[in-house]
């Protein structure tokens, strides 16, 4: 099981750590390192997406290092140390096994097109296919054919499906009948899906918090995760999308999605360092199970395409 | 949308400002600055690294120029090849070929294709008067063509009718069929979203794009994209013939660097940007506005545009003459607040001025919805011509009389006589010194958004 999702880790991610580590290796190799040879590693950093902070920090250290072992090998060594230190402490589980509330509520957030549906589908797979009852909120109710794709997914994974019956329903009170519905059937994790939404349209984040608001009037403590899905190919924005996102409904987890492309998902470093929120997942694919947990060991050695 | 990287960009001209030449080492300066305002906004590496070259090289071989600050110059260069970068004109779909004309919408996951395709028909259905038929080729993901059929449904626009069984590649001819018997001017085709080193999926759409004869390829990209963008552009480029790049999702708050890299590595045009949600929130791309807004200095043309638009051009020829002059009365005050509202209030005439994008935070949103402009120009319209011309001549009984015909009190009058002297100090100060960036930076300037406020 471990060693599958590494593999689908590693060749997801090979495309873009080969480029990643074959750029440092060019730039390092058969040169002294001096300023403009770091400077080029800085760029080359950036290019990842992890941000110039994060970036000027790992060129400091490897300026600072008073005996520096200048072969390829050893300048990753830094580079990947550094990212580890960031990422080590974001990495979580899926929750799951110790379940206190029925039903676990998690709401699913973000903006338009980071693939949050699928990102549901994959989580209600993932659920299900460990013996628990699964039940789905379609909660977007804004875009077209949203609820149709959704309940698509639901059979695919035997899920239960919640949806209105009404055009443009509120979100908000679909969300609360759901919750109710979910308590009586014995589901034990109810996902809600929600519309996607640019975070700097107050209206439509206020939107948010009126569903975190009546899912409170069941159960103070409920929902129990929320989790903001991030596009793996979105740069330095994904950092304020975040921003916004735990400022306005207290977000406790990150899956990063697309993962499958070239797209580096570095921005979860300078993420990770200034917001702390943790990572459960990656999404690899478009199939169900392509939903890799995330290890911070793997993921930065995967992308620096070190073994 | 573009007003961080605009910020950026302004703080690194401060570097360069208050110095006599352009020497190397400032000017190592000023282009590191540039380099990381562009890396941050996440414009990609190899646009920036060609970029700063070309203003290093642009740079070195203008040193000669005396009579204008070194500043100003990078400026001018900067903007100069930001217009040149982005593409110096604006481009609409060709219509030149023979109907039906085929657009094929091409991109990743999550671009906007489904919501774009919605968008860019409407737009020539409702703008060009051309009859328009869209049809989806997601056979992949649930739903997909459910919802291109919904979104067409709501806005009058014909959808090809789906059948569950078909390929992409049976839907391409059977829409084909359909336009060309049933005499439509446009076919927009909607392909599936993919990846862009997925092999398969590519080489599907390069199959469709054989199958019959395409017009348009228009390559729909996220603002939002980091620096994976440019690979992106790249490999989609490199297989199909892409004609035009749609960028959507420029309402979020995005530093939109994908813009240049997608000049950058396509050499194809960026022709439309999806600025909103509704199918109507889809517009044209002005490079150069685009260009001058990432600088800082202001979508000016925008606003001569807006400008012209509502307002009588004279007018305010007469009264910008009269500002630079320093003979600024109230009769132009009042006008002035006339031609505010005008515009759309405080806060979205500042976001098209030069220098002034980075005061928009400073100024309160509330000003656009008090009554400020209507209870100052009720207090204006309270004074005798005299009074509104010579306002120094107004002093105690002359106050009680405007508040009381204006139903306000004398301490409003006093404070709309405080703020006009102090603005039209600052506008003899405009005329004098063309140098705004001083103005902007002055104490008093800074004080206006809450002068107005109070």
């Amino acid at each position: 099981m471990v060693v599958t999702w590494i593999k689908n880790l590693k060749k997801s991610l090979s495309k873009s750590s080969s480029v990643i580590g074959e750029g440092i290796k060019k730039i390092i190799k058969s040169r002294k390192i001096d300023d403009s040879t770091l400077e080029e590693l800085e760029n080359h950093l950036i290019s990842s997406d992890i941000g110039i902070v994060f970036s000027e920090e790992i060129i400091t250290e490897i300026k600072n290092k008073k005996y520096l072992d200048t072969s390829v090998e050893a300048v990753k060594k830094i580079i990947l140390n550094s990212i580890i230190k960031v990422l080590k402490p974001l990495e979580k589980e899926v929750l799951i096994g110790k379940i206190n509330t029925h039903p676990f509520i998690i709401l699913v957030v973000g903006v338009n097109g980071v693939g949050k549906t699928a990102t549901v589908g994959k989580l209600a797979y993932k659920f299900s296919s460990q013996g628990k009852k699964v039940g789905i909120v379609a909660a977007d109710t804004f875009r077209a054919a949203a609820v149709e794709q959704l309940e698509i997914w639901s059979k695919r994974t035997n899920s239960t499906f919640f949806s209105s019956k009404i055009e443009n329903a509120d979100p908000a009170s679909l969300s609360y009948s759901s919750y109710l519905k979910a308590k009586e059937q014995k589901i034990d994790i109810l996902i809600i899906d929600t519309a996607g939404r640019l975070h700097n349209k107050s209206n439509l984040m206020d939107q948010l918090t009126k569903i975190i608001r009546v899912l409170k009037k069941i159960n103070a403590s409920a929902p129990d995760e929320v989790i903001l899905v991030l596009d793996g190919n979105t740069g330095q924005n994904s950092i304020k999308q975040a921003s916004v996102f735990k400022e306005i409904c207290d977000i406790n987890s990150l899956i990063i999605s697309k993962l499958d492309g070239t797209a580096k998902g570095g921005a979860v470093i300078p993420i990770g360092k200034t917001l702390k929120i943790p990572i459960i997942g990656l999404g690899v694919g478009e199939q169900k199970e392509d939903l890799v947990k995330f290890e911070a060991d793997e993921f930065a050695r995967a992308l620096l395409d070190i073994n | 949308m573009f007003e961080s990287l605009s910020e950026k960009i302004n703080e690194t001209f401060k570097v360069l400002k208050g110095k006599g030449t352009i020497t190397e080492s400032n000017l190592e300066e000023a282009l590191r600055s540039i380099r990381i305002a562009f890396l941050e906004a996440d414009v990609a590496l190899t646009a920036t690294r060609d970029f700063i070259e070309r203003i290093r090289s642009k740079a070195i071989g203008q040193t000669v120029i005396k009579s204008v600050s070194p500043a100003q110059m990078v400026v001018k260069i900067v903007n100069d090849e930001l217009i040149e970068f982005l593409g110096s004109k604006n481009h609409e779909i060709n219509f030149n070929n023979r109907p039906p004309l085929v657009i094929l919408m091409a991109g990743l996951q999550g671009s906007g294709k489904t919501t774009t395709t919605a968008k860019l028909a409407y737009r020539l259905k409702n703008k060009f008067k051309k009859s328009v038929l869209v049809a989806s080729l997601d056979t992949y993901r649930p739903a997909a063509r459910e919802q291109l059929e919904s979104l067409a449904k709501k806005n009058n626009i014909d959808s090809l009718e789906i059948i569950m069984s078909e390929k992409p590649s049976q839907i391409v001819l059977r829409a084909e069929q359909k336009a060309k018997n049933e005499n439509y001017d446009i076919l927009i085709l909607d392909s599936a979203g993919r990846n862009h080193i997925d092999t398969k999926m590519m080489n599907e759409l390069i199959d469709i794009s054989n199958r019959i004869s395409i017009s348009e390829t228009l390559l729909v990209v996220d603002s939002m994209s980091g620096q994976d963008a440019a690979n992106v552009a790249k490999h989609f480029s490199d297989k199909l013939n892409v004609t035009g790049i749609i960028l959507s999702r420029l309402d979020g708050d995005a530093r939109g660097g994908a813009a240049l890299s997608m000049r950058f590595i396509t050499q194809k045009p960026i022709k439309f940007i999806g600025v909103g949600e509704k199918v109507e929130e889809l517009d044209e791309f002005f490079p150069d506005r685009i260009a001058s807004r990432i600088l800082g200095m202001g979508d000016v043309v925008t606003l001569v545009e807006k400008a012209a638009e509502d307002i009588d051009e004279e007018e305010a020829k007469n009264l910008q003459k009269k500002i630079l002059k320093g003979r600024f009365s109230l009769i132009d005050y009042s006008k002035q607040l006339d031609q505010i509202s005008k515009l759309g209030g405080v806060q979205s005439l500042l976001k098209y001025l030069p220098g002034l994008s980075n005061l928009k935070n400073n100024v309160n949103e509330s000003i656009e919805n008090s009554k400020i402009v209507e209870i100052q120009k009720a207090m204006i319209n309270s004074m005798t011509k005299k009074e509104r011309i010579f306002p120094d001549i107004i002093k105690a009984s002359r106050k009680v009389r405007i508040a009381k015909g204006s139903g306000t009190r004398v301490q409003d009058v006093n404070k709309l006589l405080k703020q006009f002297k102090k603005m039209s100090q600052m506008m003899k100060k405009f005329g004098k010194n063309k140098n705004m960036d001083q103005i902007m930076n002055s104490p008093q300037f800074k004080n206006l958004g809450s002068l107005i406020n109070k």
